[in-house]
């Protein structure tokens, strides 16, 4: 809903929280520190026969996939929407929220190698341990932004929709629920987040929750 | 024949991410070193959290501990990483 106010003509602007400007600095301030290259995902042929593979096996709808989800695969992030415009569901904040995020998936990568796309692909239960970890993110940022986190069962609901059983979702319930803990206390865990926040501090100080140090 | 289905399932394993059987209860957590731990659905530890790598990112140093807190999704328990000057001595399986 905030995504299609922010991308409205005119009054448009009144809805922005971040600049458009800002996520597309901030965007590439994260492709040059981890390598990596942004693609439009409808552009993307390999996102194409993904979608239709996931929609055959009947995973996922091929709209759903190529509208609502961002994907990964190794250094290549490709995104449902042009990085710096608001559209419905991906408002200016939440694509800054899916940067973080997609680039713990690089982290993963890099730190595990090719068993990370394996075991992602092969096993539900290591699926959902790497979309945690990664949701884990989004929860850090949250935190650094408003001074509170988010629910972690809620989150960990999304993990569904990534064909996960739901005693996976159960234990990634907990994984951010403890994770939460910590943030809430100072912590920063993730890589991404750690790298991401250096330029949130630095550039948009503005959008900090006060009292989060 | 036979070392081409050894190779097979060495290179299984490999990209399997397979570790030694250490049947867990799901969503146990544990302290391993400095290291917070859960158990997966498949009922193997992996790591939740590596303490000394907080510490490193978060400008404190952190320590691994048991938790019992009581948040908006319910009550949580287990081991995470806390500020070092939080941590209580209490260190184990959380079953």
């Amino acid at each position: 809903m905030k995504g299609l106010l922010q991308s409205l003509p005119v009054v448009g602007k009144v809805f922005l929280d971040v600049q458009p400007e800002e996520v597309w600095a901030f965007w590439r301030f994260m492709q040059d520190h981890f390598h990596t290259s942004v693609v439009n995902k409808r552009d993307a042929l390999e996102m194409q026969l993904v979608a239709q593979a996931l929609d055959a096996l009947g995973v996922q709808s091929r709209e759903r996939f190529l509208r609502n989800f961002t994907t990964t695969i190794g250094r290549r992030v490709y995104t449902p929407f042009e990085v710096g415009v608001p559209r419905g569901g991906w408002d200016l904040w939440s694509q800054v929220i899916v940067c973080v995020h997609e680039h713990q998936h690089v982290v993963q990568h890099d730190r595990e190698g090719l068993s990370f796309e394996v075991s992602y692909l092969a096993d539900r239960a290591a699926r959902a341990r790497w979309e945690a970890e990664a949701y884990r993110s989004n929860l850090e940022l949250h935190f650094w932004r408003y001074g509170t986190t988010p629910s972690a069962q809620r989150m960990a609901e999304m993990l569904s929709d990534y064909g996960c059983r739901p005693e996976d979702v159960d234990v990634a319930a907990k994984s951010l629920a403890l994770s939460a803990v910590s943030v809430r206390r100072g912590a920063v865990i993730n890589e991404a987040t750690h790298v991401a926040l250096r330029w949130l501090d630095e550039h948009v100080p503005r959008l900090r929750a006060k009292g989060v140090v | 024949m036979k070392s081409c289905a050894v190779a097979s399932v060495f290179a299984a394993c490999l990209f399997a991410h397979c570790r030694p059987t250490d049947r867990c209860l799901r969503g146990a957590t544990r302290c391993s070193h400095n290291v917070a731990e859960i158990c997966d659905a498949d009922g193997s530890y992996h790591e939740l959290a590596d303490c000394d790598l907080v510490s490193e990112q978060s400008g404190a140093p952190f320590v691994c501990a048991f938790v019992d807190e009581t948040t908006e999704d319910g009550r949580v328990t287990g081991h995470t990483c806390v500020p070092a000057d939080e941590a209580g001595a209490d260190e184990g399986d959380d079953r």
